[in-house]
């Protein structure tokens, strides 16, 4: 081998050794490396769940909150717990409504910062939500006029969740779409009732009685929010204010509606209220008839009375009033409720006529002056009046018209007459005048009370004791904001509610294994929901706290279990096309509307919430029991409080996550 | 000519050399295979221990209990390898499980269960001890509107 050639060789030998082992190590450090960076990203990426747990839990909480219907939680951006007090602020706006600014607010967490101190190796661990509004949900409808609430919209709600360990970091984002819809049924949630055809409704079906014994049916109580203490009187401005926030009912079409007051069977807890079937006695004044009779001195008699007794009492044979009705409008008399009754209905009861001498006891002598036509007047004998009897009239009586005056008859009123009978007015006035506006005393300065705020017909405000009927009805809230413009009986067709809806159709078989529920298996709608075919409710249904909402059906609903609420948590059940059938006498606590069909009642019921439908039927026996719809107040679209207090941000999809 | 060998001087030089060259290339081989070894034990802590965290994840809240540094062998049910569906883990190498409870309170959506996975291992060419922790949280009570994702 030559010399000076091994050298060379070596050198290149090493430098080629050199060269492998600084390769190898490079690589096998930054393999190590890579595998210390995907370690802990691993790390941070549970950790970074985690904190999507945290947030979304946080996020829960604010829902559960806005959505609460338990008056301790308003005004809720003041009442907002310390821990989501941020959130809620920036999802509400001062005055309570949904704000529309985006959210971008990075969450404060005692957590979180636990979570960091665990390991000294995390410099980052960031809990972000988000939010922005996507669009309105509304569009004006054309059918009729009905006010867009600018406040229902969609929103993405997204949490992101960072974490960085060494030099590893994980984002992760979990998103969903939201609507912040209202629950309040758009102007049927003002009435108790809403009926618009009288169909096969036999109004005048029960024969009364003053004893219950004798009562073949039991009413039904119909009661529009507060009642009065019946022993009371309230300035006329109370009762305007009061019935403005009752949930009043509307009875539809052109065709009368003529109810038959009820006594019923002298029950206070069936007996139509604001009517005091109680007799009443006054001095005849100079110039009435009979005065000179025997010269004697008498009173003149009313009875205000409505069952048939009347004919074991002296008025018999000469009024009768027949059956009395199954609905009583105005509660009953032991909770007298006034209220507005919107439409052509009429209340009508006997006002028996009489006189009675005053040297004698009161019930020692009394007669009745009968109920006669023109052409019966003028005849010689008076149907089952004895001669004397009518020889008395017709002598003291020179005509027809004289004798009209004071004859006993069958008053028909307006049905809203009956408001007047609670206010008080300044006077000496006599309270069987004060209860039919037409006997206002000539020439004493009553002052007519106020109008209603709330609804104006064909332009006007109504009163609330005239009848309420015309051909424009205008709601309005009792900020002054027209919620609705247009013929009550056009109001028919709610489909537009659809768009408030979130998910997606569910099957009715599916209803109570997809409608969500809180961990007590209480329903949770929070907003709207649609059912695609006949929905039969058939176990009992309890609505969690904030589980109200609108449920949409496309066929008929039939219930035959209960269905309970807390009491400001506004449950509606819409048929779209179709009946709704009450099946059961447990309490339904839902507003039943079906607007197209039937609400079909069994012989006893007890409704809390309100019905709305083209017509109702109600179903005959013979016995007692309770019926009663009654209405709850926190369906009131027109009270903008209560309207507030019905928003609910309706989460509609599952979270979707991924990593950023 | 008679061929002279190499001095004893030249034959140290030699040695020398060869140290010089040789010595750093051991050290880099061996650091190299270290950081092998160490990645590869890295590798099995980290699949050990994401694969229980996730598999832990699947038992109800209502199941879950607090614990402290568990080894493999001492969990029940249901936390058993068995029912959690993992392997268990090579030889040399430790897993405990430590399952703490947090925001009791309910403040921030709580209370949590926070499970600790730490596996322990020592390579055959590091002297001290390794450890690798996971964190995260499990099932929660909390109903979350709209489901987990």
């Amino acid at each position: 081998m030559r010399r000076g050639f091994i050298l060379p060789v070596f050198l290149l030998l090493i430098s080629i050794i050199f060269l492998l082992a600084v390769t190898r190590i490079y690589f096998t450090k930054e393999h190590l490396n890579q595998v210390v960076r995907n370690s802990d990203y691993e790390r941070a990426y549970f950790l970074a769940n985690s904190g999507l747990k945290i947030g979304k839990s946080v996020l829960n909480k604010v829902i559960t909150f806005i959505n609460s219907s338990d008056p301790a939680t308003f005004p809720k951006r003041d009442k907002a717990p310390e821990n989501i007090k941020n959130i809620v602020m920036l999802l509400l706006s001062e005055d309570g409504l949904p704000s529309q600014d985006g959210m971008d607010y990075v969450m404060e967490s005692n957590l979180i910062d636990d979570l960091k101190g665990k390991s000294r190796d995390i410099k980052k661990f960031k809990v972000t939500f988000k939010f922005e509004t996507v669009a309105l949900l509304y569009e004006p409808n054309n059918n009729f006029w009905l006010a867009t609430d600018p406040n229902e919209v969609s929103y993405i709600f997204s949490v992101h969740s960072e974490v960085q360990i060494e030099k590893a970091t994980c984002k992760l984002v979990a998103f969903r779409e939201s609507r912040m819809i209202n629950i309040t049924p758009p102007v049927v949630g003002k009435f108790v009732l809403f009926v618009k055809n009288q169909g096969m409704l036999n109004l005048n079906s029960v024969n009364d009685s003053k004893k219950i014994a004798n009562l073949d049916n039991s009413p039904v109580i119909v009661s529009g929010g507060t009642s009065v203490n019946k022993n009371s009187l309230y300035t006329a401005t109370d009762v305007r204010n009061l019935i403005d926030s009752q949930g009043w009912i509307y009875l539809g079409n052109n065709a009368p509606w003529e109810f038959a007051l009820s006594k019923g069977g002298g029950k206070n807890e069936y007996e139509d209220a604001l009517l005091n079937c109680s007799e009443f006695k006054y001095d005849m004044t100079p110039g009435e008839y009979l005065l000179s009779l025997n010269n004697k001195l008498y009173y003149s008699v009313f009875k205000y009375t409505c069952y048939k007794e009347l004919q074991q009492e002296g008025f018999g044979n000469y009024l009768s009033i027949g059956k009395t009705s199954m609905l009583d409008l105005f509660g009953c008399k032991n909770t007298p409720v006034p209220n507005l009754i919107i439409g052509n209905v009429f209340r009508k009861w006997a006002l028996c006529y009489g006189i009675a001498r005053k040297d004698l006891p009161f019930k020692s002598f009394r007669f009745a002056l009968p109920s006669l036509s023109e052409t019966t007047f003028n005849s010689d004998t008076f149907p089952n009046v004895l001669q004397n009897d009518k020889d008395m009239i017709k002598s003291n009586f020179p005509s027809y018209s004289d004798y009209k005056k004071r004859m006993s008859s069958v008053l028909k009123r307006h049905y809203n007459s009956g408001n007047l009978s609670i206010i008080k007015f300044n006077g000496p006035i006599n309270k069987i005048l004060m209860k039919e506006p037409k006997y206002f005393p000539k020439g004493f300065g009553v002052i007519p009370p106020p109008e209603l705020n709330r609804l104006k017909i064909d332009g006007n405000n109504s009163d609330f004791y005239l009848q309420a009927y015309g051909n424009s009805y205008e709601l309005l809230n009792n900020s002054g904001q027209k919620l609705f413009e247009g013929n009550l009986d056009s109001f028919e067709d709610l489909g537009f509610l659809y768009q408030k809806v979130g998910l997606g159709i569910i099957p009715a078989n599916s209803f109570f294994d997809l409608v969500k529920k809180d961990g007590n298996g209480h329903l949770l709608i929070s907003g709207a929901i649609r059912v695609g075919s006949n929905l039969v409710i058939d176990r009992k249904i309890d609505i969690a706290t904030g589980g109200g909402g609108l449920i949409l059906v496309n066929g008929r609903i039939t219930i035959k279990k209960g269905i309970s609420t807390m009491p400001n948590e506004p449950l509606t059940l819409i048929s779209l096309n179709d009946d709704i059938s009450v099946e059961t006498s447990e309490p339904v606590n839902a507003g039943l509307v079906a607007l197209k069909g039937t609400v079909k009642l069994p012989k006893s019921f007890k409704i809390n919430g309100l019905i709305a439908a083209d017509n109702i039927h109600m179903t005959n026996f013979k016995g007692k029991a309770i019926r009663e719809i009654k209405y709850n107040k926190s369906f009131d679209p027109t009270d903008t409080e209560n309207y507030k207090k019905n928003y609910r941000l309706m989460v509609i999809d599952e979270w979707i996550t991924y990593v950023e | 000519m008679k061929k002279r060998g190499m001095t004893l001087i030249e034959v140290m030089i030699a040695l020398v050399l060869c140290a010089v060259v040789f010595g750093p290339l051991y050290v880099v081989f061996s650091s190299s295979r270290k950081n092998v070894i160490h990645a590869q034990g890295t590798g099995i802590a980290t699949s050990h221990a994401s694969s229980m965290i996730a598999a832990l994840k699947q038992i109800k809240y209502d199941d879950l209990q607090t614990m402290t540094e568990i080894s493999d062998a001492n969990l029940s049910k249901p936390f058993s390898l068995k029912e959690l569906g993992i392997s268990s883990m090579p030889k040399n190498y430790k897993r405990t499980l430590s399952i703490e409870k947090m925001d009791t309170s309910g403040s921030e959506g709580g209370p949590y269960f926070l499970a600790t996975v730490e596996i322990r291992w020592k390579p055959r060419t590091i002297k001290k001890f390794l450890k690798y922790k996971i964190m995260g949280f499990l099932n929660s009570k909390e109903f979350i509107p709209g489901g987990e994702e």
